[in-house]
């Protein structure tokens, strides 16, 4: 036979087989060059005859550059072209074409973006419905919003799962429906579905093997984007010879991969922590099994010595570790650096049996509150370690409880901006005014559980479900009013959820305030951001509302300190640099402005201009370390009298702790440990925004993970310091133990620079506040041996009372 | 043939730019507005008062020098001193280079503190911070207005065509805007062509720099890419090369150079046919020190191993000495010397 003749029959059964195959992928109408194309499918468009004209779509495509926060349909390269595009149908249909009697369809649901986020939650049906057979149908709800968002709570890493496995297949969801007597079109209904393809094949065999073929065409694909590899175990500590499994202790910095093994001289019986009275500090070790250890369990018994008995059930948090890839901290979400998809140990879980690999790590951290009133001596409390319920060791935690309590009182506020102040699953419909109040005080209640302030906490602005009070009267006239309901309102927040600070302070977001209480009027600076044309007349208009904003500024101020409420720091605009000079000058504007009004001003700076032209003007100066923040600096705002705190000066132990002593500020606001929000479409996956530090639970409430408990650790460093700082005023000056207290002080203060930038690894992100830090100077080794240096220097100054 | 007259004009006007002026004599880089080698220069005004750009050349500098009026001049900002930081973010002349025709450019930037940002954006989008253009600035803020001007070596860029296109910003912080002249900002097919005399037919296709202290090798990896034989002389980090490239040969030129871990290094290699300048590939570069040592904690508990960590960054010949004697700890590997001092306290578990 000829090669033409053999050829063209194969040609025309290919050419038959596609015809009875459909594989389909959606996205917006957008040019030709922005669609990626995937091998085989037909790019469908919301615009598309298919689709059902009275549908209601938000369809997405991936564009590169830019915040994944803040749209997202950008932040990390999506891991194939699949997922670069899709259409949210919030309702409506596609009809399909389908010449055959018979056919199997699969849907793939999902985004790599935003997840939920892009469905209607005011139409809460969810439903997928294929030539009339539901095959999803259920009603979106808080509880199932926080389940898809923790799609992955309940696994627990294996490393024979591959990477593909692991972070990209979770992103979509398959539905396999099978048809029967098709008359000549396939109908699909949607309702609140997130579809990026549909492959449509006469039978299941055909379509098993088109969905393998794009399987393994994605993750062809995925390698070529993401060539990660894992790095080889660590050597193995002899200490391991002939056991089952080894016991280690290591610190909350100490990075975990799950091809870490410890140092011969972590590996022990006894995990070891000193802590003051009063100290909420953690335990964290882990288990490596030499062999497989089903069902892995640890529990923990209670403490006991000197003092009697510590229950760890109501005095600890005992968490189990999962591993998650720490992924992009900056805003785009870009991952450029494979290294950022290693899997580290740091998101805790309630603790259940999990499977105990061989040769991988599980780490386990207990964090105990310390009871104020603890006689000081050691504790011990048992550990039992089981594997399929059977005992298969035992080993023992030591705890040091030191003879003095560090000083809250007169130090610096710890605070967060919230973000979404709440997850955005509480807004799910059937939210109310009391389910919201609980979520704000379940958050209120987290954050004063670590001892943080929640100062900077405004849960005002849209869509709050009360009011503090309502504005009135004319341009140029307005007015602050409120009703005893309203009163009411305002009492429970800053006098019963707010009321937990020790500052004595919270900030008030002016113009989100003012919104909830009905005046939404227009911000100058938003305007100036966006590089708008200013006109005579919209600056005539302005300055009518800065009349008005300094009338209502005065007034609340008034109130605040007549009820006996935290100290309004009124915030209006910050991070001043970012609108250049014309922002500059507002901004001192507005500073001039709350002090007329008899108000405490508030200004977050970030760049030169501002550092030059607020210390004069406001009371309170939050600067980052794009200002720069030197000493410079820090003198001009103290010669006026008033106060330096730092504002995103970044989110490690370091910079929380013993940076931040040596910074002196009054305050420390780090804009992005709550930004939970943010982590779409599922929480586990490192593809987006990634810098929050405390992720929600699957009940809704929030849950540490180690990076916040470390961030707190940094704060109790400092309070170490402002501890010992505290002992050496009430201390005779010549003895000497306080001799010793203030050479060491003098010196620590040398060997710290002041400028926060010299500690970042990589360029910073002023908005964000974020950069890697050097750890080669400051790790959980020195910092743990500088705090015990410290807590030796206090109860020196102590025992010489 | 009338019919299609139209099309050629526009045609040759996109393929035929100007020339520049040679300047003589030389400008010298004072950062200030005034020296009489810009007598010459061709001056191009920018949409803003008293905004201009003076812009010639020798036979291997293109010499650039911008005043701007500035619209508030106590808020000035010229906070970048180093090479490479970001120099964009203060007041600035920001010029772009296109020799390719293609979507790839290059950046030089400088403030008035002469700093200098240099940086070559790829067809992709992707920057590409380690290229260097060599380029010199000198600048001062006047009373209302600044000025910065730059040198750029022309065979930084190894221009293709016999010219190069260009495009001139000058951004003032202070109201996060900028001036432009000559074409659009990041838009290569909008840029101004300018005629050069010279070919430049040496491509470097890469460059392999050292990342460490000590007598290191850079390798370079030219093409030839025009169709006759070239014997080219020159210096590669001041000691003096030569090499002969076949018609489209490729060729990797290696080059020892001794680099010091405390200072920016400058590494320059110029190559040179018949005295003209064909190529130059500059990188300023900060290595690490062969010997790494860190001290994990300089506070250690008795009797505990000193935390050190230590690395060798080459193919080890020699031990590395520690002493450690009264809190002092010296490691020492050939002529490099990495010392710490470490306090003993005693452990909370003794």
């Amino acid at each position: 036979m000829k090669k033409s003749t053999l050829i063209l029959p194969l040609f025309l059964l290919a050419a038959a087989l596609s015809a009875q195959e459909k594989c389909l992928m959606f996205g917006g109408k957008v040019p030709a060059n922005r669609i990626a194309r995937f091998p085989g499918f037909t790019y469908v468009s919301d615009k598309d005859p298919m689709v059902h004209k009275k549908s209601i779509t938000r369809p997405w495509n991936y564009s590169p550059g830019g915040a994944a926060m803040s749209s997202g349909n950008k932040g990390s390269l999506p891991a194939d072209a699949l997922l670069e595009h899709g259409i949210a149908f919030h309702q409506g249909g596609l009809t399909v074409p389908w010449k055959g009697k018979k056919a199997v369809v699969r849907l793939l649901l999902g985004d790599w973006f935003q997840g939920w986020k892009r469905l209607n939650k005011n139409k809460p049906l969810i439903l997928l419905a294929v030539n009339g057979k539901d095959v999803i149908k259920s009603t979106m709800s808080k509880e199932n919003a926080y389940k898809a968002w923790g799609k992955l709570d309940e696994y627990v890493f294996s490393r024979k799962d591959s990477i593909w496995d692991r972070l990209v297949k979770p992103v979509l969801s398959e539905e396999t429906v099978e048809l029967d007597n098709i008359n000549g079109k396939i109908e699909f209904k949607f309702n609140n579905i997130l579809l990026t393809a549909i492959l449509i094949a006469p039978d299941k065999a055909a379509l098993e093997k088109t969905a393998a073929r794009v399987e393994t065409l994605r993750r062809k694909e995925f390698a070529k984007r993401y060539p990660w590899q894992p790095r080889p175990d660590e050597p193995m500590p002899q200490a391991a010879k002939g056991k089952k499994f080894i016991v280690f202790q290591k610190h909350g910095l100490d990075v975990i991969y799950p091809w870490s093994r410890p140092a011969d001289k972590e590996v022990t019986d006894t995990i070891k922590v000193f802590a003051a009275k009063g100290e909420q500090e953690l335990f964290r070790f882990g288990i490596l099994p030499l062999q497989d250890m089903p069902e892995l369990f640890v529990k923990v018994g209670d403490f006991s010595g000197p003092g009697g008995r510590i229950s760890t059930a109501s005095n600890a948090d005992f968490w189990r570790e999962r591993y998650k890839e720490k992924g992009s901290e900056k805003m785009s979400g870009l991952i450029t650096d494979m290294r950022k998809l290693d899997p580290q140990s740091y998101v805790l879980q309630e603790n259940k049996p999990q499977n105990g690999e061989k040769g991988t790590p599980r780490m386990y951290t207990l964090d105990l509150r310390v009871p104020d009133k603890t006689a000081p001596g050691l504790y011990t409390a048992p550990v039992a370690v089981y594997s399929k319920g059977k005992l298969a060791g035992s080993f023992k935690l030591l705890l040091k409880v030191l003879p003095f309590s560090l000083q809250y009182k007169g130090s610096a506020s710890f605070n967060f901006q919230q973000a979404d102040m709440i997850p955005w699953a509480s807004w799910m419909r059937g939210y109310t005014k009391e389910s919201i109040r609980k979520e704000l005080e379940k958050r209120c209640g987290f954050i004063a559980k670590y001892r943080f302030q929640n100062d900077y906490f405004c849960p005002w602005g849209y869509g709050y479900p009360f009011r503090y009070g309502t504005i009135v009267g004319k341009p140029g006239e307005r007015r602050f009013t409120q009703t005893p309901a309203q009163a009411a309102d305002m009492d429970w927040w800053f006098k019963k959820a707010a009321a937990q600070n020790h500052s004595g302070a919270c900030l008030v977001k002016a113009s989100y305030f003012m919104l909830n209480m009905g005046w939404s009027h227009q911000n100058l600076f938003k305007e100036i951001y966006g590089r708008k044309k200013i006109t005579p007349q919209r600056m005539k208009e302005w300055d009518t509302d800065l009349k008005d904003i300094e009338r209502i500024i005065g007034q609340l101020t008034k109130l605040f300190r007549a009820k006996g409420y935290p100290e309004p720091y009124w915030y209006y605009a910050g991070e001043l640099d970012n609108m250049g000079v014309r922002g500059v000058q507002e901004g001192v504007r507005i500073g001039h402005l709350i002090r007329r009004a008899g108000g405490t001003s508030l200004v977050t700076i970030n760049g030169p201009l501002a550092a030059r032209a607020t210390p004069a003007v406001y009371d309170h100066i939050w600067a980052n370390p794009a200002a720069p923040i030197t000493e410079k600096l820090v003198a001009d705002i103290r010669k006026h009298g008033h106060k330096f705190g730092c504002h995103n000066c970044g989110d490690s132990r370091f910079q929380a702790g013993f940076h931040f002593w040596r910074l002196g500020a009054v305050a420390r606001h780090q804009e992005t440990i709550f930004y939970t929000s943010y982590t779409g479409p599922l929480f586990y996956l490192p593809w987006n925004y990634n810098t929050a530090q405390v992720y929600p639970a699957m009940d809704g409430s929030d849950r540490p993970t180690l990076n916040f408990l470390n961030y707190r650790d940094g704060r109790d460093d400092y309070l170490y310091l402002f501890t010992l700082e505290n002992k050496i005023k009430q201390a005779k000056a010549d003895s000497p133990a306080c001799k010793n207290a203030r050479a060491f002080l003098a010196q620590l203060k040398k060997k710290i620079h002041f400028d926060p930038r010299s500690y970042h690894v990589e360029g910073f992100d002023a908005e964000e506040g974020t950069a890697e830090v050097n750890s080669a100077e400051w790790n959980s080794m020195s910092i743990e041996r500088y705090r015990w240096h410290i807590a030796q220097l206090i109860m020196a100054l102590e025992s010489e009372k | 043939m009338i019919r299609f007259l139209p099309v050629f004009l526009c045609c040759s006007a996109l393929l035929y730019g100007a020339e520049l002026p040679c300047l003589s004599p030389l400008p010298v880089l004072t950062g200030k507005p005034g020296h009489p080698g810009w007598k010459k220069a061709a001056r191009y005004d920018f949409p803003q008062k008293d905004t201009y750009a003076l812009i010639g050349r020798s036979k291997t500098h293109l010499y650039i020098a911008v005043r701007s009026s500035h619209g508030s001049i106590n808020d000035r900002i010229a906070t970048m001193t180093a090479h490479d930081s970001p120099v964009y973010m203060n007041d600035c002349l920001d010029v772009f280079f296109n020799t390719t025709g293609k979507k790839d450019y290059y950046q030089v930037i400088a403030n008035t503190n002469g700093t200098v940002c240099d940086l070559r954006t790829m067809p992709d989008g992707k920057q590409d911070l380690q290229w260097d253009s060599g380029a010199k600035a000198a600048g001062s803020y006047g009373k209302d207005s600044f000025y910065i001007e730059l040198a750029v070596p022309l065979a930084a860029f190894a221009p293709m065509d016999k010219g190069f296109a260009m495009m001139i910003n000058s951004y003032q912080r202070w109201r996060l805007k900028g001036v432009r002249i000559l074409g659009q900002a990041h838009r290569p097919d909008t840029f101004t062509r300018f005629e050069l005399k010279e070919a430049y037919p040496v491509k470097l296709l890469s460059v392999d720099a050292p990342a460490f202290s000590g007598l290191r090798t850079f390798s370079y990896t030219l093409e030839n890419t025009s169709s006759r034989k070239l014997s080219l002389t020159g210096s590669c980090g001041g000691s003096p090369v030569s090499m002969t490239l076949a018609p489209q040969e490729k060729k990797i030129l290696k080059c020892p150079v001794r680099l010091d871990s405390t200072r920016l290094n400058d590494v320059t290699l110029i190559l040179k046919e018949n005295e003209q300048e064909i190529l130059r590939v500059t990188r300023l570069l900060k290595v690490r020190k062969a010997l790494e040592v860190s001290l994990k904690s300089d506070i250690i508990y008795k009797g505990e191993a000193l935390p050190l960590l230590i690395k060798v960054n080459e193919p080890q010949t020699e031990p590395v000495l520690v002493e450690y004697q009264d809190g002092k700890i010296t490691c020492s590997y050939k002529d490099e010397k990495a010392s710490f001092s470490c306090k003993t306290i005693p452990s909370p578990w003794d």
